[in-house]
């Protein structure tokens, strides 16, 4: 029996196979199913991300788990006429394993150190354990890997810094103002970019969002769009006094704030600072109001650079991330081989203590009650320890050579027909 | 004075600057944990120094320029453990710490004075005591004016290096600035007035003349200044670390150069 991970993901295949291959979120449950039919595997697990479809199976050694897994992930989507065996990756044990503790943990994610794939892992999980399709061996395998991540996110940086605009903004203007839940947005314009950044504020809890626009309909439909208030495009500056974080990106080719409006505006609110996000291209503030006093404009290319630095601490942690993982690894994999010896070790000890109850069910009569207990002690003690060398000599070969794992079903055999031990259920 | 309880406390309070730095760098909760606890054991240590050179001299321990460093070094270091406590800036530390190491082996360059009878007086207890308070809140405060600063400047300059995860978000800096100016203030206030009191009862006229007393009335006043135009016009940042930086000079003014120009306070 072992752990075997068939799949594909950003690094080994484009985005063209992979919209193809990824399986809808709602279809997931009814794919993972089917997959389990089709393959020869006890316990099956299916992943899949915009990133990444990923099998997780334990079953027997055999091959012919692949081409199935292959055919499966052809068949199910669109990616009929596609060959697949290109782009796919087979891991098995230790492999399989490692691999799985970079997933969970965001190491093997586009965006390093991203949270979100934990998340889709658990989902997966739930999925695969509501079909009983996970059972013992994938369950324990998956809360393995939910603990590294947890340990790797909270002994490394991995995950601190913020890595895209809407999430970068919202930190920024957390050191200017620190408490986010009595600051006013503006939003100026109705761009993608500044919707998105208008959500990232609204999620933080500030206190409101208003919304500027030259055309009031479209402010209104904004408004609406993501709960907050229109305002006047000629009450511009008046927002602006009474807001804390403006956010622009309008279509104007020219400026829409200027320095003197800005003058005015700080005096106006009594110096209190004005974060002002500018995430249009052409630029719609004046880059030369950042030299005012408690103003603190950032304009897009300002905002990648600090994405840039968080990138780059991202990658410095990672390193210790890996570390993490390859000792998790190690720490399954002895895990695991001590339970795979478990229930033989067991069933020797209950074989050999039977031996000494049968032999003392013959001198039964002979003894008296107190007699009869401390004999049976001394007779399970004494085998116990004959036994123990034994029980010693597997666990540390299993450590030993590795390879004998392989062979488990042969070495247990061997143990299994000197002792007459009954098969394992 | 040198005694084991003053090294003690010295050693402590290394440890601790030492403890705060490295939590300053790193980035480190747990070490700052660490520094304040090293401080309090300082302050402990510290506080019975002062008490037992007080019971040997029978008089409160303030009777000259080595008593008065140590005394400094004293309300330093029991503004950054409050300040530290409740509000948990990390590098309020790094200039604290290392100004009460400073200022404690510097009592060390003094002989120790004689004991004047005038400072027999109660009223001599709170002079004193809110006026090295004050002193303290304002070191404080300048220290966050400092902050303020260097964290504006990177936010400004979007070069967010150094201090950016250091330190705390500018509106929290720009609020303990004033709540430490704002303090500070209020105790020099209580400590001007018990020694106008005092003067006005023991010191026979011409006090008002006295260059120590009139350096402190200017330090007063610009921090006077300071809390209102700030209250006032809402300045924070550049502006208000000038008036800082002016109202910090006088400060050292009134502390140090006053006495030397034949002032009638010996420290």
């Amino acid at each position: 029996m072992r752990l075997k991970l068939i799949g594909l993901n950003h690094k080994t295949a484009p985005i063209n196979i992979r919209e193809q291959v990824t399986i809808p979120e709602d279809l997931l449950p009814e794919a993972n199913r089917l997959f389990h039919e089709s393959v020869n595997a006890e316990e099956t697990m299916l992943l899949s991300t915009c990133n990444r479809v990923e099998a997780y199976l334990y079953g027997p050694a055999g091959n012919g788990i692949e081409e199935a897994t292959v055919k499966f992930l052809r068949d199910f989507s669109e990616a009929s006429l596609l060959d697949l065996n290109q782009y796919i990756y087979t891991l098995i044990d230790e492999d399989a394993v490692e691999h799985l503790l970079r997933v969970a943990s965001g190491l093997d994610s586009m965006v390093l150190g991203e949270a979100q794939i934990t998340g889709q892992l658990k989902n997966a999980h739930s999925i695969a354990r509501q079909d009983r399709t996970a059972a013992k061996e994938l369950d324990r395998l998956m809360s393995y890997a939910f603990f590294t991540a947890k340990k790797v996110r909270s002994e490394t940086k991995i995950s601190e810094r913020s890595v895209s605009v809407s999430s970068v903004a919202v930190e920024l203007a957390r050191k200017i103002f620190e408490d986010l839940t009595r600051r006013q947005v503006l939003l100026i314009g109705a761009g993608k970019m500044s919707r998105l950044a208008a959500r990232g504020f609204l999620s933080s809890g500030v206190k409101g969002l208003r919304v500027v626009n030259r055309t009031y309909e479209k402010a209104c439909r904004m408004s609406r769009e993501l709960g907050g208030q229109a305002c006047s495009y000629d009450s511009l500056e008046d927002s602006l006094v009474s807001s804390d974080i403006v956010i622009v990106s309008t279509g104007a080719r020219e400026y829409v704030l200027g320095p003197e409006m800005m003058e005015r505006v700080i005096r106006r609110r009594k110096n209190q600072p004005l974060f002002i996000i500018d995430i249009t291209v052409p630029r719609n503030v004046d880059p030369a109001i950042n030299r005012i006093d408690n103003i603190f404009l950032y304009d897009i290319d300002n905002l990648e650079s600090v994405i840039n630095d968080h990138m780059e601490s991202r990658f410095t942690e990672s390193r210790l991330a890996e570390e993490i993982i390859r000792e998790e690894v190690k720490g399954f994999m002895d895990f695991r081989k001590q339970l795979t010896f478990g229930p033989l070790v067991k069933a020797l000890r209950d074989k050999v203590e039977e031996i000494c109850l049968e032999e003392l069910a013959v001198s039964r009569k002979d003894m008296s009650d107190a007699e009869y207990e401390q004999i049976r002690k001394v007779m399970f003690r004494t085998v116990n320890r004959l036994s123990h060398p034994l029980i010693r000599q597997i666990k540390s070969s299993a450590e030993d050579y590795p390879e004998l794992l392989n062979n488990q079903e042969f070495l247990e055999n061997l143990v299994r027909e000197a002792f007459e031990l009954k098969e394992k259920e | 004075m040198l005694s084991i309880t003053f090294f003690t406390a010295l050693a402590l309070y290394l440890v601790a600057c030492f403890y705060n730095c490295l939590a300053f760098i790193r980035h480190l909760e747990s070490m700052f944990r660490a520094s304040l606890i090293f401080s309090i054991a300082g302050i402990c240590f510290h506080t019975v120094h002062i008490i037992i050179t007080g019971m040997e001299r029978g008089i409160f321990p303030l009777t000259g320029r080595q008593e008065a460093m140590l005394f400094l070094a004293w309300a330093l270091a029991l503004s950054f453990i409050f300040i530290g406590f409740r509000y948990r800036v990390i590098a309020l530390g790094v200039f604290m710490l290392p100004l009460v190491l400073l200022s404690m082996l510097s009592s060390l360059l003094f002989q120790e004075s004689p004991v004047q009878d005038i400072l027999r007086s109660r009223l001599f207890y709170f002079h004193t005591t809110f006026l090295f308070l004050s002193y303290a809140a304002f070191v404080a405060g300048t220290v966050f004016a400092v902050l303020y600063l260097l964290q504006e400047r990177e936010l400004k300059s979007r070069n967010l290096r150094l201090f950016y995860e250091r330190l705390p978000s500018l509106d929290k800096l720009d609020q303990l600035f004033s709540n430490s100016m704002l303090s500070g203030l209020v105790l020099m206030t209580s400590g001007l007035a018990s020694g106008i009191y005092w003067a006005h009862r023991e010191w026979e006229g011409g006090w008002i003349s006295d260059p120590k007393v009139i350096s402190a009335i200017v330090t007063w006043l610009i921090y006077l200044a300071l809390t209102s135009i700030r209250a006032v016009t809402g300045w924070r940042g550049k502006r208000m670390a000038l008036i800082t930086l002016a109202g910090f000079v006088s400060l050292l003014l009134t502390f140090w150069i006053a006495t030397l120009l034949g002032s009638r306070h010996i420290f």
